[in-house]
This record gives structure tokens, sequence and C-alpha cells, in this order.
């Protein structure tokens, strides 16, 4: 099967820019060396820019002095996109002024001489309320100066500011800091020999790389649940320390990073399975890798522990080796779970997850046996194509569902590949439910738009697999393509099935709140989070998605179940200005 | 009809998610003597339960009511409230009203007398701690599994 890269769709939403300044070593001799501020940031660059952690662009700044980094911090922000994610770590001392100014000491810093040869708090402010990016995060791991008393670096303390009280403006932007005015940062234990992060960034590092900041297990840690975990764990550990957050005008959540917790990676595609390459499907304990068969080598046996022992296999199925490792937790640890854990992929994820394991694993024992017969086999390696395709589509959608905003990069080019790719890929699926697939051209066929083409392919994706779902058996799903008007291109996927759900508009299904971004998402199960994000995607382009159906007469279902079945259309439009797009009616 | 009339025991299935995502646990079941039924709702289940004898019963938490339902209409209570009907005990206050169930069908009609004791097993992904401190309460035999099913630890209880 043919699908694009999940990567690829990053475009779509953000980049994830880290500016990491850790100042450890002081020119001046009335500023203590720093080592955990190095470490720290060497933890930061190592988890923050993990691919399958925070997946920043770290730009890190050491030890530099206090122009260089007001000049680093200005490029920085310069460069951002209303869509990036802006990240900014300080980890120093920290110092006032005489009249209770705040300013990061960098490597050239005099105390005496702050306004010249600091980083002014106020500049730092400035600069990232002037960025593009609607999402900034500034972490402040500072102190206010000092000297070790025990194996702890107090800093002075000042009532008359605090530092979250200089960040005061600019929206969406959260600022945290390791502790108020009032209170004193702690490094690790020692100053000599092996340097320990502090702390604060330790906690923050730990949350991450743990993924225990995950509190909702959506897999997705957010600033604010970052923030938590680190609140909840430094007063274990130093009562004293109290984080702080502030929020200005953020709408929702900022993720910095996934959660290895709920860590979900799409299962390969046949194509993908032939090139080489693995990949895995991960919830809790359980996992099933899916890789080409070239053995287990050691980086495997290294990634997933299980592999070798009881419990675990392989199997061979067509050019596909399935390994897997199904370690369900036993009912006592389920009974003992949250709501709240498993709250928002339960339906979402589990399902699938539990489809996959299963067809695996029965693959596994039937192609171990004799003379097995490939027509039993299909189906399940079907199903398993069908979980994984749920599975993507879900991970596109909550990506961009997660995004702040949504922007697409258009680009003039045939529409037709992506017809061909995505009716491709659902047609293995259908024919699971007996259900045909036709593709009706009605204009000409190298039809050139200007779209963004992964965008499009989530659309189409999210709309045929709806269609797959809620269609009948035996009947036929239709692609549509044709003009409406001079400057529009219609594309439609109507089905025979049950009729959509009434909240649906027929006009402009993204003029309704399909998915309410709160706990709602939490009582439902697959209801309106891909045509939100289609809607979304297709209003970025300019054109709308609408919803059609009408009763057909007659009856079908299962035999408590008689429904009336509906001829259902879901359409949206990209605009196709110039008639020398090729197409015609 | 009753369950004794088959060679082998008969276990009902009762899950939205359908016999395709559990072919390796019915695969499995088959080898060790039983015989799958499928249910997808409350109502398709209660419907089968008064007509036909079970030796097992396999039940989802997160049920619909109806097959119709595309959600899970009755939440961490769906599959409780079957087994409340069939063990003929009232459900807890707060818990959804079944009575107006598929009424062209039996309504809140009870399920065959054979079945009321039959052994259960809850299914879940994920186990509301209300609703699991309340069916542990219930008479007659409850066991709860995790999704993924460890079908081998289920095969073992059953028999």
């Amino acid at each position: 099967l043919d699908q694009p890269p999940a990567e690829e769709l990053k475009h779509v939403t953000e980049r994830r820019l880290a500016l990491v300044i850790a100042v450890g070593q002081y020119a001046s001799e009335t500023l203590q060396p720093l080592p955990s501020a190095l470490e720290d940031a060497r933890g930061l660059e190592r988890v923050l820019g993990d691919a399958a952690l925070g997946q920043f662009e770290i730009r890190p700044l050491i030890n530099r002095a206090a122009h260089e980094t007001i000049a680093a911090i200005e490029d920085f922000v310069a460069e951002a996109r209303t869509a990036d994610l802006l990240y900014v770590h300080f980890s120093c001392h920290g110092l006032k002024d005489v009249d209770g100014r705040l300013y990061f000491a960098a490597s050239n810093t005099r105390t005496d001489r702050l306004f010249s040869t600091a980083i002014s708090a106020a500049t730092v402010n400035d600069l990232m309320i002037k960025a593009r990016s609607r999402r900034r995060v500034l972490v402040l791991d500072c102190c206010y100066g000092g000297a070790f008393l025990k194996g702890v670096l107090p800093r002075r303390a000042d009532r008359r500011v605090g530092v979250t009280e200089r960040f005061s403006d600019g929206g969406g932007f959260v600022v945290i800091t390791a502790s108020d005015a009032l209170q004193y940062v702690f490094e690790g234990t020692t100053v000599s020999g092996e340097a320990t992060p502090s702390v604060f960034t330790k906690l923050l590092l730990a949350g991450i790389e743990s993924g225990e900041a995950d509190e909702d297990g959506d897999g997705w840690i957010g600033i604010t649940e970052l923030y938590r975990y680190v609140n909840k764990r430094i007063a274990d550990e130093l009562p004293v320390q109290r984080p702080e957050i502030n929020n200005f005008r953020v709408q929702g959540e900022i993720f910095v990073a996934q959660s290895r917790n709920v860590s979900l990676q799409l299962p390969l595609s046949w194509e993908e399975a032939r090139q080489g390459g693995s990949r895995q499907v991960s919830v809790g304990e359980g996992e099933v890798m899916l890789s080409i068969p070239a053995g287990i080598d050691d980086g495997d046996k290294r990634r997933y522990p299980g592999l070798g022992r009881p419990g675990s296999g392989s199997l061979l199925a067509g050019d596909l080796l399935v390994y897997f490792k199904v370690a369900p937790p036993p009912p006592s640890v389920a009974l003992a779970l949250e709501r709240e854990r498993f709250g928002r992929f339960r339906h979402a994820v589990l399902g699938p997850v539990q489809g996959l394991t299963s067809a695996a694993r029965l693959l596994m024992i039937l192609a171990e046996e004799a003379g097995v017969d490939q027509a039993r086999l299909e189906p399940l390696i079907v199903r398993v194509e069908a979980e994984a395709e749920v599975l993507r589509l879900w991970r596109e959608n909550q990506r961009l569902y997660y995004s702040a905003n949504i922007e697409v990069r258009k680009r003039r080019q045939p529409l037709r590949p992506v017809l061909d790719r995505c009716t491709k890929r659902v047609m293995l699926l259908l024919r699971e439910r007996e259900v045909g697939l036709q593709l009706e051209w009605r204009c000409r066929e190298n039809l050139h738009l200007s779209f963004d083409s992964h965008a499009i392919d989530l659309v189409l994706s999210n709309l045929l697999d709806n269609a797959r779902r809620y269609c009948f058996s035996r009947t036929t799903v239709i692609v549509g393509v044709q003009l409406r008007g001079p400057k529009e291109i219609a594309i439609s996927v109507e089905d025979v099935g049950h009729s959509g759900p009434e909240y649906l508009d027929s006009e402009d299904v993204g003029s309704k709140q399909l998915f309410v971004k709160s706990d709602s998402l939490r009582t439902i199960s697959g209801q309106g989070l891909g045509l939100a994000m289609s809607a979304a995607i297709v209003k970025a382009h300019g054109g709308r998605l609408s919803y059609w159906s009408e009763p057909l007469a007659g009856t079908a279902g299962t035999d408590t179940l008689k429904s009336t079945p509906h001829r259902v259309r879901f359409t949206f439009t990209l605009p196709s200005a110039q008639r020398s797009s090729g197409a015609n009616q | 009809m009753t369950a004794s009339t088959y060679s082998h025991r008969v276990a009902l299935w009762v899950d939205d998610d359908g016999p395709e995502r559990f072919p390796y646990e019915e695969f499995l079941l088959e080898r060790s003597g039983w015989k799958v039924r499928w249910a997808s709702s409350v109502a398709e289940a209660m419907e089968r339960l008064r007509r036909d004898c079970f030796d097992a019963v396999v039940l989802d938490q997160f049920l619909p009511l109806r097959s119709s339902e595309t959600g899970h209409g009755a939440g961490a209570w769906g599959g409780c409230l079957l087994l409340y009907w069939l063990r003929g005990v009232p459900p807890p206050a707060g818990a959804p009203e079944t009575t107006a169930l598929d009424e062209d069908k039996g309504g809140n009609d009870p399920p065959r007398e054979e079945n009321r004791g039959v052994r259960v097993v809850i299914v879940s992904a994920f186990f509301d701690a209300e609703v699991a401190a309340a069916i542990s309460d219930l008479p007659g035999t409850v066991a709860a599994f995790a999704k993924p099913i460890e079908v081998q630890a289920l095969i073992d209880y059953l028999r």
C-alpha cells in the first residue's frame, strides 16, 4: 500500500524550534561556575531534540557573551513563522540590579555592570513578544547569584519583583520559572567532579523521558502537564523550591513532547516493507513491530527487549516479517487504572491495536502450520492493513488537532495521483467488506490544481475511511471529480449506508463545532475528529466541505438493526481559478 | 435448542468491535472446543440470550445499547447493564435504563432461565473503577480480562 510518510505532513502544522542558553563558565570571579548549566544543555539537546520525544530543532548557545546571546535570540525569533512553536530555555545565574530589575548572567557579565554585560529580562521579553509565532515557551532555570552552602546554591532573594512579573505581554506565551523571587534555586550537590543537572531541569527532562508527565495518557506532554509534574516532584525533593507558571493569552495546551508512555508509530505498509525499514505499534507494555524479513538484529533486541523471550514471536506473512510482543497488563492492574489514563485514546487506538495484534498472532500460528492455505492468510493480512490505516489516520488527525493552526503549502500539481494513491490504499480494506470502489472522473484527467498534496491526501483518506466504516456490505463507494462552476473543482465520496449524525450541517461541515476539544472527547468514540480536521484543511485551501444524504427505499443491516439505508455524500471543493488548469466538463 | 445439543460448548461474545478484531481469540477458543457466537450490542445480546442457551458469555464493558449506536451511549455501563439483566438484579441507581430496548423483540423480558447463572467474563481495554466495584458485588461468577486478551488464560478460566 502506498502512503505518504507521516513526517511529510509536519510542514502543514509547525516547526518546533528550541534555543537552549546555558552559561556555566563566568569570567567574573564574583559569579560561581555552574557546571549543572552545561549538563542541563546536554540533557535538553538530547531529550527535546529526540525525534520520538520533543522533536525540536535545537540551537545550543553555550557560555556566550551577553551581546552574542541577545543577537542569537533576536535571530531566533525573527526567523519564526506563525505556526512555529518556540521554546527558549535559560540555565544560568539570575541577577537583579539595585532597582530590582532582572538580568541573566552571560559569560562576560560583571555584577557591577549588569546593564552592559548581562542580558536584561526586559530585552528577552521584548524579543519574545515580537515573535510572529503564536506559541512561545520560556523556561527560566536561573538564580540570583550566591554561594554554595552544604551542596546547595542559595540565590539572593528580593521581595520587590519576581521573575514572572517581567514577562507580561504577548499572546500565546508561557513562562515557567524554577522558582520565584522569594526563593532560591538549587543545583546538584557538587561543584567539582561529575556535573549534574539542576534539580529543576533534571525533573523536567525526567518527566519527558519517562513519559510520566503525560498525565492524561494522550501521548503528548503539554507544557502545563510538564509544569505540574515538575512542581509535584520538586516538592518531594526540595520542598522549599516552588516553580511557577504563567500563561499569557494561551488558548489550549502547548505540547512540548510526545510521550513514550503511548508511543504510537505505524506499522509498515507493504511498499515500505518491501523497501526496508521498520515501524512499531506500541501501547503500554504490548507492542507489535512489523519489519522486512531481515532477522532480528542487536538493535532490534535493544529496542524491543521482549523479542526472543517467551511471549514474543515472529512470523513471515508474504514479504512481511511480523515481530510481536504482547504483554497486556493483568486484570488487577487494569482495574487500578484511572479513567483519565486511557481516556483519549482508549477507543480510538486500543480497538485497532486489539485487531492488529489478534490478526498478527493468528497469522503466526497459521504460518507455522504446514500446507496452510494462502487464501486463509489474506483476510488476516488485510485486517492488519486495515487497522494500520485506522491508526495512521488517527495519528495524523490528532497531530493536526493538537496544532494551534493549520497551514497548507499549496503547489500547482496534478490531482489524479493523489486520488489514485488514496483509492488504491482503501481498495483492499473495502474488499474486506465486499464493497466496491468506483472512480468517476468527470473532467479532464490531467487536471492541475494548487493544493497541498499531503493535506488533501489526509482529507480524502478520512472521507474514504468514513465511507468504509459506515457503508453497507455489497455496496459501492463512488469517488467523483467534477467542475462546479468556473472556479471550483468538487471532489466527492459517496456511499450507501447509515445516515450521518444529525449535527452535520448540509452546506458547510466546517461551520459546525464537530469536534469539541474538551472532556466530551472521552465520552464519544470516533465521531468527528477526521471530519473536523478535513474541514479545516479544506478551509485552509479556500474550499469547503459539505454533507448531503437521502434515504433510500428498503431496509438493511443486521437481524436486530433494521436501518433505512441512506445515500451519503461528502463533497469538498478546491479553488480552480485559472481556466488553463486543464479542467473541462 | 440448548447449549447441550452441541458437541462443543457455546460462548456468546458481545463486543461492538465484532469478530474481525478477535480472529486469534476465536481461533484458539474453537481449537479448545468452543463455538463462538457474536453480538454487537446489549439489545442484540439480550435477544440471543432469550433465544439460545450458552455455556459462557464474554462481555465487553463499553458497549452500545443498540447496534445502531456508533458510540457508547451507556458508557462504562453498557456491558454491565446486560449482566444485571442476565442475573435478574436491578441495576444501581444512576445506571441508564434498558426497558425501552427493542420493544418489538421482547423489551426487557428475561433471558432463558438456563442462562441466568452462566459464567461471565467482562473484557475491557480499560476498567472503570466504579463499574468494576459494582460488578464484583454481583451474584455468580464474573471475571475481568484486559484487552488485548490473554486468550490462553481466558480458555483456562472457562475450562
